[in-house]
């Protein structure tokens, strides 16, 4: 009856490392899997960089503040992550990585591109206190990382955000731009005017304007939402047909607003989430706030 | 003969053990529902660096797992292991060893994690000179399991025995490969590779068979009836030996870890519900003509109830495993609700209804029958409410997020649910410490009423 005892030690020992080999060694051999290269925004095979000074420093901070039980790196190919995101992840992105952080659990965004998306003064405004950047925000502040202002960054801070502002930038490398977003941005607003202006436009930008912009710029578009009274800067008021003045009032203008975003306020980058035309359809519709006080 | 076998437990090791393990499961609980408040209300606690979100959600972790869990594990086990020998434990001063390295384990690991010291890999947080120590106390226990086992005066070799020596050899090896290999060696796609095929076999390769072991044990003696069938306890033990570690890579579908090996973790997925319905029918058989127990027993009580979780958390596993599930649930907060309803709804149920079973043999007076349903009614509700609004979150979230709705928006659209799971989640803690009190209050009774006599 002994026997028994040792086909179970022997057929536990046995079936794991089984597994082991087969699903934890043997793809270890592949080449695939020990590449450093990825395929650039253009397509074109690119090498990977290794993290070097204050980018590695921070990817420790990264870790030890628990950044990674919210935020995942990992892009998937499915669900619109590619779009929302940004580019998909590859093998060799992460072989330089130990250990990887590609994530489990999405309480915040993925960071994977996040490198160039934002300033570094947002970042550091965004760590110190997230609310004051993204009202409403779940994410955890990080005050212990700076000398009691945003303003005051630790030497921690600054390791960080250094390291945050390497995330996704390889893929960018030998595209003449500097990050993803460089890269988009240049993508959108070299948009010209795809979209004519006609009531079915309007009609759809009303849509989109009633889905996303009216809890901060209110319905009417008077810069009025519910979202809006705890903003600062309010959001802008078109109803009076002036626009901010430093950003230019043309069409051209306006539609680089709403992809990019107004740095330093609320106001957030719609080419991350509306296609160009629907950015010209919401322009349209928005510009009829302030004919209609003419009419 | 009962009494006879009885003389073979060290009773007041079973009962510190447990007693311990019920503690460690109130504290982890309510760190979980500190927690739980952070995701409707940030500003809660969240000046403190040590109470900081993801530190608390790595204590809340960690302490269900290995301090709640595993205690209550080594704690039953030295009341089974003598039984099924019908053999002393070889080595109760390594019991006790155990003890109090396991429980030194514990406490550095909490603190090191309110500290921010963590690995960066989930599951597998707990920072490397303790993984030294929890590798040396697996070996005092496998000394202890392994030297009692062999030495055994019943020649009969019981499933739960099986499982248990399985669980000790598949733990050591898991255990090393998850911590180590990914922490130094293993770079990107292999880190990741082998930090899923780590962490879902701390479930399926530790926690399923210990607490199989356990519910093997617990029911036919709570039935009164022996088990229904040997030749199905043999086939679902080889299955799930076979099939569980090769699932791992679930975890990272859709990543770039090789497709190859993506399909072999979903077509071993959904194979494992073989094992599973063989395990619950081998259950459910035992119960035929004692179903009357269920009204009874409250060991019957949780194990049936802890079984009707299992088979619906192995049902919803493979269908999660499928890529076209992926999609929408991975990432949310559906895979969290899934966690709870394998750790909470069939493995905790196991240890409570080993707990009803033992704690009167070990403290020498039944536990209180009132206090026993309000810990069954208060866990089972409010862990049902939880689940539920768990996968409403997930899906609505993933759908939103398919959808391109703006991250935050996503948040707020689902803060309202986050709300119902804290309230849910005080009803699970309260049910808990209703399990504390009432095997405190039976231990000091019955030690008043043995002074009276
Ligand atoms: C409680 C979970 C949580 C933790 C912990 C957390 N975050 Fe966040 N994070 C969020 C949420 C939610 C958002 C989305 C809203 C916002 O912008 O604040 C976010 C957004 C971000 C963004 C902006 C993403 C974008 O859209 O460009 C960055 C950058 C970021 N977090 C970095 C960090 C860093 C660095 C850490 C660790 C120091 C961290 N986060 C820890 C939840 C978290
Ligand atoms: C979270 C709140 C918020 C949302 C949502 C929002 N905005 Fe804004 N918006 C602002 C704030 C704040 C400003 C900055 C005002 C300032 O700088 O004084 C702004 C400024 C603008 C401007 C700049 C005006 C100018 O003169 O250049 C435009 C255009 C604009 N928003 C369009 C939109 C559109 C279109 C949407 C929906 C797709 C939208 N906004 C959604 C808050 C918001
Ligand atoms: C025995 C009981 C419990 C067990 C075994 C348990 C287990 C777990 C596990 C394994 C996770 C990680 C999930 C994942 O990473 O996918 C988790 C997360 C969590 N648990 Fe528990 N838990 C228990 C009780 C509770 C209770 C009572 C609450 C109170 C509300 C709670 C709140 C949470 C929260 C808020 C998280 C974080 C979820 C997230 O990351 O989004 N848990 N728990």
């Amino acid at each position: 009856m002994k026997r028994s005892g040792n086909v179970i030690l022997i057929a536990g020992f046995g079936f794991f490392l089984l597994a082991f080999v087969i699903i934890g060694i043997i793809p270890w051999l592949q080449p695939k899997q020990q590449t450093h290269t990825i395929i650039n925004l253009k397509g074109k095979p690119e090498p990977v960089h290794e993290l070097t000074g204050l980018a590695a420093k921070g990817r420790l901070v990264y870790i030890h503040e628990g950044c990674w039980v919210c935020h995942t790196q990992f892009v998937r190919p499915v669900s619109g992550e590619k779009q929302y995101y940004g580019p998909v992840a590859e093998a060799g992105t992460y072989n330089y990585q130990l250990p990887m952080l590609m994530g489990k659990r999405r309480i915040g965004p993925d960071l994977s591109d996040e490198g160039g998306k934002h300033t570094n003064d947002w970042q550091y405004a965004h760590l110190y206190d997230p609310t004051s950047v993204s009202p409403g925000t779940i994410m955890q502040p990080f005050p212990w990382l700076f000398h009691g202002s945003a303003a005051k960054p630790t030497k921690r801070a600054v390791e960080l955000v250094a390291y945050l502002q390497t995330l996704g930038t390889d893929v960018a490398e030998g595209t003449g731009y500097k990050s993803y977003w460089q890269y988009r941005a240049a993508q959108v607003s070299a948009v010209s005017a795809v979209v004519k202006n006609s009531p079915q436009v309007v009609k759809e930008g009303m849509k989109i304007f009633n889905a996303n912009c009216q809890a901060c710029h209110g319905i009417k578009g008077g810069g009025n939402g519910p979202a809006a009274a705890s903003l600062k800067p309010k959001p802008w008021d078109f109803t009076s047909g002036k626009w901010i003045k430093k950003y230019g009032s043309t069409d051209k203008d306006i539609y680089t607003r709403i992809a990019q975003g107004v740095p330093h306020t609320a106001m957030p980058e719609w080419a991350t989430t509306l296609k160009p035309n629907q950015i010209w359809e919401v322009l349209y519709y928005i510009k009829t706030f302030s004919q209609k006080k003419v009419a | 003969m009962e009494e006879s076998l009885d003389s073979y437990i060290d009773k007041g090791l079973v009962k510190t053990y447990l007693f311990t393990a019920v503690i460690w499961l109130c504290i982890a609980t309510t760190v979980g529902f500190l927690l739980s408040i952070k995701f409707w209300w940030p500003a809660f606690l969240n000046n403190i660096p040590y109470l900081a979100f993801p530190r608390l959600q790595m204590v809340h972790v960690n302490g269900v797992a290995f301090a709640w869990l595993f205690t209550a594990f080594f704690g039953v086990s030295y009341y089974y292991v003598p039984r099924l020998t019908r053999q002393k434990l070889f080595w109760v001063k390594g019991a006790w060893l155990l003890y109090f390295l396991w429980n030194f384990i514990v406490m550095a690991a909490v603190i090191e994690l309110l500290l921010g010291d963590n690995k960066g890999l989930p599951y597998a947080e707990i920072p490397i000179w303790i993984n030294y120590i929890v590798v040396a106390a697996v070996v005092i226990y496998a000394i202890n399991m392994f030297g009692t086992i062999f030495t055994r005066q019943e020649n009969q070799l019981y499933v739960s025995l099986w499982y248990l020596m399985a669980a000790v050899v598949w733990s050591a090896l898991n255990y090393i490969i998850g911590n180590w290999i990914p922490y130094y060696w293993a770079t990107g796609t292999e880190g990741a590779m082998l930090n899923g095929f780590y962490f879902h076999n701390v479930v399926g390769m530790m926690v399923t068979p210990l607490g199989l072991a356990i519910a093997y044990y617990v029911l036919p003696v709570a039935a009164d009836k022996p088990i229904y069938s040997h030749k199905l306890s043999i086939i679902g033990f080889f299955t799930l030996a076979f099939i569980y570690p090769f699932t791992g890579a679930h975890h990272y579908i859709y990543s770039p870890i090789p497709r190859w090996v993506q399909t072999i973790a979903i077509v071993c997925s959904v194979l494992l519900i073989i094992p599973v319905w063989v395990v619950m029918t081998n259950f459910f058989g035992t119960m035929k003509g004692k179903w009357t127990k269920l009204t009874e027993s409250m060991p019957v009580k949780f194990i049936i109830l802890g079984s009707v979780f299992y088979l619906l958390t192995c049902f919803q596993g493979p269908l999660q495993s499928l890529r076209s599930m992926q999609r929408v649930i991975h990432f949310t907060d559906w895979v969290v609700g899934h966690a709870h309803m394998a750790l909470y709804g069939a493995f905790s149920l196991f240890i409570f209804a080993a707990i009803y079973l033992v704690w009167p043999v070990v403290s020498g007076k039944e536990l209180d029958k009132i206090l026993g349903s309000w810990h069954f009614w208060l866990g089972f509700v409010g862990f049902s409410i939880m689940a539920m609004v768990l996968w409403a979150a997930g899906l609505i979230q993933g759908v939103l997020w398919i959808a391109q709705v703006p991250f935050l928006n996503t948040v707020w659209d689902i803060q309202p649910y986050w709300v119902i799971r804290t309230f849910a989640g005080a009803m699970m803690v309260s049910s808990f410490f209703v399990l504390l009190y009432n095997m405190w209050k039976t231990n000091k009774e019955s030690a008043q009423s043995a002074q009276a006599d």
